[in-house]
């Protein structure tokens, strides 16, 4: 056997690794040797990279793990244990590299002790008492903080709990209790080709026929508000639960008012202020879930019984009829601890759906939580003795560059780190490298 | 149905053109599973494939398997009327999907060759300018790395590790945490 890999040209080594479509993998091929560090760190291979949307499958390593924050007891009851014992109130942090393999067997929950928001964040713990993770997109996270009087407004926060940024963003100056935060990230990229990132917070109200929506936009630093609150198609009403946003758009489920059946998908185009609708594929029953996949296309995962059926809408707009492509179909018994499939089927609920690392998480009554990766369709137990149901789950997926740059494989164009922010990211690597050596 | 497509078709068909392997083992190919090559698709516009065109690169085992793809593909790609084969096109979503599936299968097992074959693939496969097979046989390999560490990589693709002790524990030490 002469012909070994590295006896191809060195282009078509560059091809193999561009089309290698998980950040874990890419690292890990470009630590085997130096030709291959070289490419993946070459300026021109991670300009391709930031470049291209990748189209194909998901990248299971981009879930770093999951926020969370106990919203079961009051304030004030949390509020006197904390002075108590010093119980922590700020939301906690589970990495998904702790989570144990879901084996079939009711066995010990993952041991090892949750995280929390404040390793990732200093000199911002004490604030961060009662806030809840609601969203996260492209490694920022949005917290809130609910009152319970309902007269008062929110107060929300967006960090980056990889590189410890925290953003400051002014109350609102409109009279608008959202039911939903939505984060859209936006790449922007200068003229010297330079790519730096801004978000927007959108905060949402639906009220069945009409949306009423307000963003805060970190390059204006202010709140807007769009002239209008666009409004629903007739017959159709908003699943306000069921929104999930990315590329410059948020989409929600739409019940029909006449059969209460889920028949469309409505958009919100933030930019334009416009609605554009799409049909959902006929005869999908079951419970439903919409995200964006990194593409940016829709994806529409329907959990029926113990089927799960993930499809894929082309986000091409040339043709606008009916163009959802069926995926894949997965029969959740082969892969769930159920046992007694046939004598008692236990419930089974879909709750998350993350688009770029395919990541889904379910609830199996009387079992709990389980995380299912749609990538290599692993089965890990999600929760432990200090997660459960009861808490407010927010998965933490970040993008591919941001996972690279964490990782030292690249810089990320501002070479000067400051000193807090290096810190944080040793914090990461280190903090991670230690659970990992606990649980071996 | 007689279209104007299958008339094409027909024209293209009786067009045959000889491939010569480097050992000298001749291939009776249509013109258009040929053309799927750009690099033969050039030679046939310059009018320089009489008496066969010699391909002194690719062995008669490796162009056989890569006359195998070409013939299965060129009935797909004649569906799309010469647009440049791209599966995200519309067009090609309305070909018969039982179609679709069969020309994945057939990949699939394609793809089933020693490592030492997959790579002779792609060098044809780059020689001969075939995009899809280029695509596919690079895809094989990408895939082959995922989940594996660097150790594994080196050991399954016989390359040398040329990290110094000190870079390579700098590597460990930096992309260990998210990973493993």
């Amino acid at each position: 056997m002469e012909k070994d890999l590295l006896h191809l040209p060195t282009d078509i080594i560059y091809k193999i690794l561009t089309q290698i479509s998980d950040p874990a993998s890419l690292v890990h091929a470009a630590s085997s040797c130096k030709l291959w560090r070289n490419i993946v760190m070459s300026s021109s291979f991670l300009d391709g990279l930031k470049k291209r949307r990748l189209s194909h499958g998901f990248s299971p390593s981009l879930l770093l793990g999951f926020f969370y924050q106990d919203n079961t007891q009051s304030s004030l009851h949390l509020w006197q244990r904390y002075k108590k014992k010093g119980y922590s109130l700020e939301p906690g942090f589970m990495p998904t590299s702790i989570l144990l393999p879901a084996t079939g067997r009711k066995e010990g929950h993952n041991a090892v002790r949750p995280l929390s928001l404040g390793t990732f964040i200093e000199g911002f713990v004490a604030s961060l008492n009662f806030y809840e993770p609601i969203a996260s997109q492209n490694s920022l996270l949005v917290l809130c903080h609910r009152s319970q009087d309902a007269t008062i407004l929110d107060v929300v926060r967006v960090c980056n709990p990889l590189t410890g940024e925290v953003f400051h963003i002014p109350d609102m100056q409109y009279r608008l209790q959202p039911d939903k935060y939505a984060l859209l990230v936006t790449d922007d990229v200068s003229l010297d080709g330079h790519v730096s990132q801004s978000f927007r917070l959108v905060a949402v109200l639906t009220t069945g026929n009409r949306i009423f929506y307000s963003y805060y936009c970190s390059k204006s630093r202010s709140w807007w508000k769009p002239s209008t609150s666009p409004e629903i198609m007739p017959g159709l009403s908003v699943v306000s639960s069921s929104a999930s946003s990315g590329h410059g758009c948020i989409h929600w489920l739409c019940k029909n008012l006449k059969s209460l059946m889920v028949t469309h998908v409505v958009t919100l185009h933030v930019d334009s202020e416009e609605l554009s609708y799409l049909e959902l594929p006929s005869e999908t029953k079951g419970k439903k879930l919409l995200e964006n996949s990194a593409d940016g296309g829709v994806l529409l995962l329907i959990l029926n019984d113990l089927q799960m059926s993930l499809w894929k809408h082309k986000s091409e707009s040339d043709s606008d009829t009916s163009d959802w492509v069926f995926s894949q179909m997965i029969n959740m018994a082969d892969y769930l601890p159920i046992n007694d499939v046939l004598l008692s089927r236990p419930k089974v609920t879909l709750e998350i759906f993350q688009g770029k690392s395919g990541a889904v998480v379910l609830w199996v009554e009387k079992e709990g939580l389980f995380l299912f990766s749609l990538s290599d369709r692993s089965v890990r137990k999600l929760d432990n003795d200090r997660v459960t149901t009861k808490y407010h789950l927010c998965p933490y997926e970040i993008d591919w560059v941001s996972c690279l740059v964490v990782t030292n494989l690249i810089a990320d164009g501002s070479s000067s780190l400051d000193v807090g922010r290096k810190k944080v990211q040793r914090r990461w690597r280190t903090l991670m490298t230690k659970v990992l050596q606990k649980t071996h | 149905m007689a279209s104007a497509g299958s008339g094409d078709e027909k024209a293209a068909a009786a067009a045959m053109i000889t491939l010569i392997s480097s050992d000298n083992e001749k291939f009776e190919v249509t013109e258009a599973t040929a053309t799927l090559s750009q690099t033969i698709r050039h030679m046939i516009e310059d009018g320089c494939t009489d008496g066969g065109v010699p391909l002194p690169n690719v062995t008669s085992k490796i162009l056989a398997r890569v006359i195998e793809y070409c013939k299965k593909h060129a009935t797909a790609a004649a569906g799309e009327e010469g647009s440049s084969s791209s599966f995200s096109d519309a067009a090609f979503l309305e070909v018969d999907r039982a179609f679709l599936e069969e020309l994945e299968e057939f990949d699939d097992a394609f793809l089933e060759v020693d490592r030492a074959t997959l790579f002779d693939l792609i060098l044809a496969a780059n020689y001969l300018d075939i995009k899809g097979l280029l695509n596919l046989t690079c895809q094989k390999v990408a895939d082959s790395v995922k989940g594996k560490t660097p150790e594994q990589i080196r050991e399954m693709y016989n390359i040398v590790n040329d990290l110094t002790p000190e870079e390579e524990a700098e590597i460990r030490r930096e992309t260990q945490w998210a990973f493993e």
